[in-house]
């Protein structure tokens, strides 16, 4: 009995790059319109009788709002996890889900929701809506197509092979052992405390770790994406020392922010390659918002790890079930 | 004193004037006092100058800075004109009609009214309400009032109603440079009446009554446009031998008791001619103040001359009944002579 | 962002006065030594603080009838707030006031406020006069999730970005008016989205982390000085007493009292200070006996202190009248 789980996270797209850059803020009431697309996607695409959903509690009561006066062939249960209003409640969700074997997680947020999801969901295919202000990892996807897709995937009606794909991850180590993760660029910085968290002043910044560096995205990951690819090599992790004394580029690295970085020195990452956090002290950003002190004694490093989250291709999914002919009338419901 | 003839509109206007030339501090602010704010276009500036012209003129000596038309949203900007007040700025805040206050009261009777009394003594609101009272436009009920005992009523605030265009400059004056909060009531069928009025400046202190004719036979308390309206019955009641003492109820908040006790120990008759709704009014506090204190030299019983206990109602032979008359005045005074 | 070690220590100083102050009136209002209505403060130390952190004295500040904080962080003499709260002569209000309206308007503190949703057209005065003066003043405007509700915020958030004033409205959304959830009350599921809508930013903070609060206002209070026009921050937070002294608290959770209090702001400052390395163990402990004395001090201050001559209540209605 597929579950599919919608972890919307009413904290996104509302910190202070609304102040400092020019960064738009997300309502909540806009999450609701999605989620509630979501919802009617998965009606009209999956095998009713047998599919449930479930929400994360959190304060906004987003899922109360998308279902208002709504009428549903399942249930859209609440999860009984914490709400807090803080990041660990997507993270305590997505952990929920997991253990009760969700088919997949739509999930509606920018890069910090998707790293703390990713922290429980293990190998849960995620589909990715990006509600957040720098969307590196969550691709713009529309809620109804987002919602179609999770039942595909849910009903295991398209390949998962080639609709879904494993993103890489970064894991921190400290004394060698994991203690947290990003998804796309760990920054270490000179801000002494987390604060407001996000990173929009990159002479802050001193070393820089990615996952991936394509271009055509906003954010940190943008500084890597801005250099050429290794020569005959791929795009892949990549390691950076910021600041004067080598190359200069222009990066996106904030709404409306695009601005020369200065970078010391580059290194490409192959998978399991570790990188010593030497700056210190000051904080440790992880997808773009500080996290944890780096004090005067820590060993920390970083390490770019290929079996990060699974990610749900929306346009993909659609693509495989339309060439199959799932959308054909009458619908083909899977026995 | 240069003095000529001004009207009340250009009384104010010139009040305002004087002020802001001489004290930066001092601002106003209102509903299109001078109209069609943030347009360029130099033929739009001043497009109104005010509901009734009042503010007229001034936006081109002082500039939108210290003539600021306020998007229509009472309780911000009368609030508004409150916090400045409370913080080094002499505001005068123009509520187009009195009947609006419904939509600001908190600001005028819990924050302006209270703040230095609940603070210990330790602020001062040196601001300004202007507000147009009075029936006669046809503007019907919510544009007509004249409730300005509903701010008497409130302790903090000082309030004020010129019957003459000497008296609105003077008067206004007066309440800009005062450091209490002072409700500006003009009566709007006033604003074309013409008076001497001297080109200076020169203030009217808030408190004392006006005296606009004197008698021995019956006193007369009147407010605002009501002064005339009592003088003209005034004079056809010489006609019949009887002299009525006219007092000029200018300043509602604070009163001049003495003036009306001692009109009343002169007369031995009291009429208060009011043109507000007549329960828990100025026309019922007058009459209780003579019952308190002048009792003994009253020879009758205290006639109230006020509107109905209605709202101003629109079509005109309906407002013509409402607002108190001469031959009423006249007809009550017969009645306790 | 960056904090000298002054800052710290400052925000830590505050945040604790404050604490210790509204800790000590919970226990004298059970102790029937307080009259009237007292509502507390203590939970939120982070958002008055941190805002304050960047006020000097000629600039202004509206606050709420939960206004001890406020008043604290903008350097009232505690002295005086605590012989008001007992209506005494020597409070900073003569006895008039009372916990709901202290004031200090030579400090800027244009008093604590007994109406919801009164406070922001005042602050948009403040803002106003110090905008035609061509000062750099600014002003904070605290109101809560209750207040939100009211017409006159949303007007006045209107004038503030139609006038562009220097004025940053913050919203303490500690999630209950009274006994009524945010829940129940906010119609659309944001606050700060207000501010959007009307034309400035809206921003989310985190109230408990004196910190995240401390750089976004510093953030606004530069656009408000700079004449880029107000700003929205909606800080969430939680009171750690009931709506005023005595009640029950029926309307929430043990529990959820309890997740707040384990993200504490004074315990949050500690280990981010000490975790960065920014101050030491034995300078925060010593602020913490400071901040016991004082209060202490405050509360002798008060008990000695005489009640108002009951003629008094008829002085500081007018200037003069």
């Amino acid at each position: 009995m597929p579950l599919i789980g919608i972890i919307p996270n009413p904290s996104s797209g509302k910190d202070i790059r609304r102040l400092v850059v020019d960064a738009d803020g997300i309502d909540n009431q806009h999450k609701a319109k999605i989620v509630r697309r979501v919802l009617r996607g998965i009606a009209a695409t999956a095998d009713v009788a047998a599919t449930t959903v479930a929400v994360m509690p959190e304060m906004a009561d987003i899922r109360r709002r998308a279902l208002d006066g709504l009428e549903l062939p399942f249930p859209v249960d609440v999860l009984d996890t914490p709400c807090h209003g803080l990041a660990e409640d997507s993270l305590a969700a997505a952990r929920a889900l997991a253990d009760r074997g969700a088919a997949a997680i739509v999930v509606l947020g920018g890069d910090g929701t998707h790293r703390m999801v990713a922290k429980g969901s293990r190998d849960v295919p995620l589909v990715p809506i990006s509600t957040g202000t720098n969307n590196v990892w969550p691709r713009r996807n529309e809620g109804t197509l987002a919602g179609m897709a999770a039942a595909l995937v849910a009903d295991v009606r398209v390949p998962l092979e080639v609709a879904c794909r494993q993103t890489p991850r970064l894991d921190v180590l400290r004394d060698g052992q994991p203690i947290d993760l990003a998804l796309v660029d760990v920054a270490a910085c000179d801000i002494p405390v987390p604060g407001a968290r996000a990173i929009w002043d990159v002479t802050r910044i001193h070393q820089l770790v990615l996952s991936m560096a394509q271009p055509g995205v906003l954010g940190l990951s943008a500084i890597g994406g801005s250099l050429p690819p290794p020569p005959g090599g791929d795009r892949r992790g990549l390691a950076l020392e910021i600041g004067p004394g080598g190359q200069e580029v222009m990066a996106p690295i904030a709404p409306g922010l695009v601005v020369p970085v200065a970078i010391r020195n580059v290194r490409w990452l192959e998978p399991d390659e570790t990188v010593s956090i030497t700056f210190r002290p000051g904080t440790l950003a992880l997808d773009g918002e500080r996290e944890t002190a780096i004090g005067s004694n820590d060993d920390l490093a970083i390490r770019l790890n290929k079996n990060g989250p699974t990610m749900v291709d929306v346009d993909r999914t659609l693509e495989l079930a339309a060439d199959s002919g799932e959308f054909i009338m009458p619908c083909r419901s899977p026995a | 004193m240069a003095e000529r003839e001004l009207t009340y509109r250009g009384a104010i206007n010139e009040a305002l004037r004087l002020e802001m030339r001489r004290d930066e501090s001092v601002f106003i602010m209102g509903e299109d006092i001078a109209g069609a704010p943030g347009r360029d276009d130099p033929e739009m500036v001043d497009a109104w100058g005010g509901v009734l012209k009042v503010t007229e003129g001034l936006i081109n000596e002082f500039g939108p800075e210290r003539v600021r038309d306020t998007p229509i949203t009472e309780s911000a900007f009368i609030g508004a004109g409150v916090g400045a007040a409370a913080t080094g700025m002499r505001p005068v805040v123009e509520l187009m009609f009195i009947g609006f206050m419904g939509v600001t009261l908190d600001q005028i009777i819990n924050q302006a009214a209270k703040m230095r009394y609940m603070f210990g003594g330790k602020a001062k609101i040196p601001l300004v309400i202007r507000t147009t009272i009075g029936a006669g436009f046809r503007a019907a009920a919510q544009h007509s009032d004249a409730t300005y005992s509903t701010f008497v009523h409130f302790p903090g605030l000082k309030v004020v109603a010129p019957a003459t265009p000497y008296d609105a400059k003077g008067l206004l004056i007066s309440a800009i440079r005062d450091d209490d909060p002072v409700i500006f009531c003009e009566n709007k069928v006033l604003y074309d009446t013409t008076g001497p009025v001297p080109e200076e400046d020169y203030t009217v202190p808030l408190g004392p009554a006006g005296h606009p004719r004197d008698g021995a036979d019956v006193t007369i308390v009147a407010i605002s446009r009501m002064v005339s309206i009592s003088l003209e019955a005034a004079d056809r009641l010489a006609a019949d031998g009887i002299e009525a003492d006219v007092v000029d109820l200018r300043c509602l908040s604070p009163w001049d008791e003495d003036a009306i006790i001692g009109s009343i120990e002169k007369t031995g008759r009291l009429v208060v001619v009011d043109e507000d709704n007549p329960r828990c009014s100025m026309a019922s506090d007058v009459a209780a103040l003579a019952a308190s204190r002048a009792l003994g030299y009253l020879d009758a019983p205290v006639q109230m001359i006020t509107a109905p206990h209605t709202p101003v109602p629109f079509s005109p032979p309906l407002e013509d009944y409402y607002v108190p008359k001469a031959d009423a005045i006249v007809e009550a005074v017969r009645a306790i002579t | 962002m960056d904090l000298d070690r002054d800052k710290l220590l400052w925000i830590y100083r505050r945040m604790r006065q404050i604490r210790e102050f509204e800790n000590r009136l919970h226990e004298d209002f059970a102790a029937g030594l307080i009259p009237g209505f007292v509502h507390l403060y203590a939970g939120e130390e982070a958002i008055a603080v941190g805002v304050c952190a960047h006020l000097d004295d000629d600039d202004f500040i509206t606050s709420t009838h939960r206004g001890h904080g406020h008043c604290i962080a903008k350097g009232v003499e505690i002295n005086g707030m605590m012989a008001e709260i007992r209506g005494k002569a020597s409070g900073c209000c003569k006895g008039k006031g009372g916990s709901m309206h202290i004031a200090d308007v030579d400090r800027g503190m244009l008093g604590a406020n007994g109406i919801v949703g009164g406070g922001p057209p005042l602050a948009c005065g403040a803002g106003l006069s110090g905008r035609i003066r061509g000062s750099r003043q600014a002003t904070a405007c605290f109101f809560g999730d209750g207040g939100s509700n009211q017409g006159t915020t949303a007007e006045s958030l209107n004038l503030a970005a139609v006038w562009k004033l220097p004025v940053v409205f913050i919203c303490e959304n500690n999630r209950y008016a009274e006994t009524t959830s945010t829940d129940y009350s906010i119609g659309g599921p944001d606050i700060a989205g207000r501010g959007t809508a009307f034309g400035m930013p809206g921003i989310v903070v985190d109230g408990q982390d004196v910190f995240a609060v401390y750089e976004a206002a510093g953030e606004a209070f530069r656009r408000a000085r700079d004449g880029e026009g107000p700003t929205l921050l909606e800080c969430q937070t939680y009171r750690y007493f009931g709506h005023f002294e005595g009640d029950e608290i029926k309307y929430r959770t043990r529990d959820e009292e309890a997740h707040y209090r384990e993200r504490d702001c004074l315990e949050n400052f500690r280990s981010v200070v000490l975790d960065g390395e920014l101050l030491e163990a034995e300078e925060l402990d010593a602020i913490d006996r400071e901040a016991e004395t004082a209060i202490v001090d405050a509360v002798a201050f008060a008990e000695s202190s005489p009640l108002p001559d009951p003629a008094e209540c008829l002085n500081d209605v007018y200037v003069a009248y």
